[in-house]
């Protein structure tokens, strides 16, 4: 296929003779003011390979309208070459800087024009091609992340004797709770300030401090003693310092990590300020954190642990509710009731 | 062709601009005859639009440049600058209409 190219020029016969310079190698179409190429462009969505713009035009003039092609996402990549007149360094100068690709000059020389117009187009092309494969690499490492992750995740199942699914639904409530905070404005703007995504994933390394928790309290039936339960608690603590030596060894993965060492540290907070490790308060507690603490107590009552039996969906609905404003971050806990059908269709398909 | 006397027209080189396609270029020689940039350029300083006469004159440069009118290229250069840098400009716009004149008159001698 042919290659289209965009000439935008005022003067008839200046179009006339960049079509003929051009006809041979690429499909030509015209447009005789900024407006018609702004028509053409985003009324019409015609997306020409290359644009060649004339400057001085009467209305829009070539500024103008490249400005708008390197403000639209869908044109930006298009090179433009201006057209200039022989004199004008000063145009040419102020139009590559604003963005175009190179400039032809009046008169125009049909090997120059055809030779700059294909390195444009060339160098557009690799651009791409580069972009693309940096997406691609960036993808492969984010999938390498997300296995490493996994692994840890797998680690933490295995050494807490937890159910195999907990983390697995950890994970998809956080993303339940995240899809429906993104319908409220407020949230919307902390969680896309945020990289949301990211508090998703980090989520299901919560208790990968419990790796660091002798078995005889880990795996005791029945309810710890005040001591045992200290030592439970730093769970929260060797989280931490594990997220921290992980981040010295991946600092590229800073951001994935920033939420798991957030979400390992604070997720035993309370909204009154009486959690621990830190005892921080309301909103100083992380999004992130606030988030886990209701995924991670709803998951737990609703399922076996070592230490008690699972309780009904109405009862941990409840218990929930009792904690909002005490235990839970109080608008947080309205999310959650208006996703807690969710919640439990998931519980049931995940059962342990 | 005829084009060997010719004093404000370099047929030869702009001939070459549309690839040596001749039928090509007299077309255009005969577009640029019929059109009325002159008189455009007469209207505007006339009324005192000294902006759109430079933008006028430099259009005129860049396509005298592009058929290779020799003559009218160098003085509506001459033109262009006279008029953005507020210099006298009355005689270079008489010699400009001389010489599109004259090179109109040749375009038809071509036909």
């Amino acid at each position: 296929m042919r290659d289209l190219v965009l000439i935008v020029d005022d003067v008839e016969i200046n179009r006339m003779i960049l079509r003929e310079i051009l006809v041979e190698q690429y499909d030509v179409i015209e447009a005789q003011d900024g407006e018609e190429t702004l028509d053409i462009l985003f009324k019409q969505n015609v997306r020409p390979t290359a644009i060649l713009l004339d400057i001085i035009m009467p209305g829009l003039d070539g500024f103008d309208v490249l400005k708008a092609i390197k403000t639209h996402a869908e044109t930006h990549k298009i090179p433009v070459l201006f057209i200039t007149a022989a004199d004008s360094d000063t145009n040419e100068t102020r139009g590559l800087k604003a963005g175009a690709a190179d400039y032809v000059s009046k008169p125009f020389n049909p090997d120059v024009v055809m030779t700059r117009l294909g390195s444009c187009i060339n160098l557009m092309r690799y651009q791409t091609e580069l972009e693309g494969l940096v997406e691609k690499k960036t993808a492969e490492v984010t999938k390498t992340y997300e296995q490493t992750l996994e692994v840890l995740a797998t680690i933490i199942e295995y050494r807490s004797l937890e159910s195999g699914e907990h983390i697995r639904r950890t994970t998809m409530l956080t993303q339940i709770m995240v899809d429906e905070m993104l319908k409220y404005p407020n949230y919307r703007e902390i969680l896309l300030a945020q990289n949301y995504k990211s508090i998703v994933k980090a989520s299901a390394l919560h208790d990968i401090g419990k790796i660091g928790i002798p078995d005889s309290i880990l795996l005791k039936p029945g309810k710890l003693t005040d001591e045992e339960f200290e030592i439970m608690r730093t769970h929260t603590l060797i989280g931490r310092d594990i997220i921290d030596s992980i981040l010295k060894t991946m600092p590229d993965n800073a951001m994935y990590l920033k939420y798991s060492r957030e979400i390992c540290y604070y997720h035993h907070e309370r909204w009154d300020g009486k959690g621990y490790p830190t005892k921080l308060k309301g909103e100083e507690i992380p999004i992130s954190a606030r988030i886990l603490a209701i995924v991670d107590v709803f998951d737990a009552l609703v399922n076996q642990r070592c230490y008690k039996p699972p309780f009904s969906y109405e009862e941990a609905t409840s218990i929930i509710i009792e904690g909002s404003g005490t235990q839970f971050d109080p608008n947080l806990v309205e999310v959650f009731l208006k996703t807690s059908d969710a919640f439990w269709r998931l519980e049931e398909s995940l059962q342990d | 062709m005829g084009f060997d006397k010719n004093v404000y027209i370099d047929a030869e080189d702009g001939a070459k601009r549309v690839g040596g396609n001749m039928a090509l270029y007299k077309k255009l020689l005969t577009r640029f005859a019929e059109s009325n940039y002159l008189e455009s350029l007469t209207a505007e300083l006339g009324s005192g639009d000294i902006e759109g006469a430079a933008n006028m004159a430099h259009t005129i440069k860049g396509v005298s440049a592009n058929l290779s009118l020799t003559k009218v290229n160098e003085i509506s250069a001459a033109l262009e600058s006279a008029l953005k840098n507020g210099k006298p400009h009355e005689d270079l716009y008489a010699e400009l209409k001389t010489a599109a004149d004259a090179t109109i008159k040749e375009i038809s001698s071509l036909q």
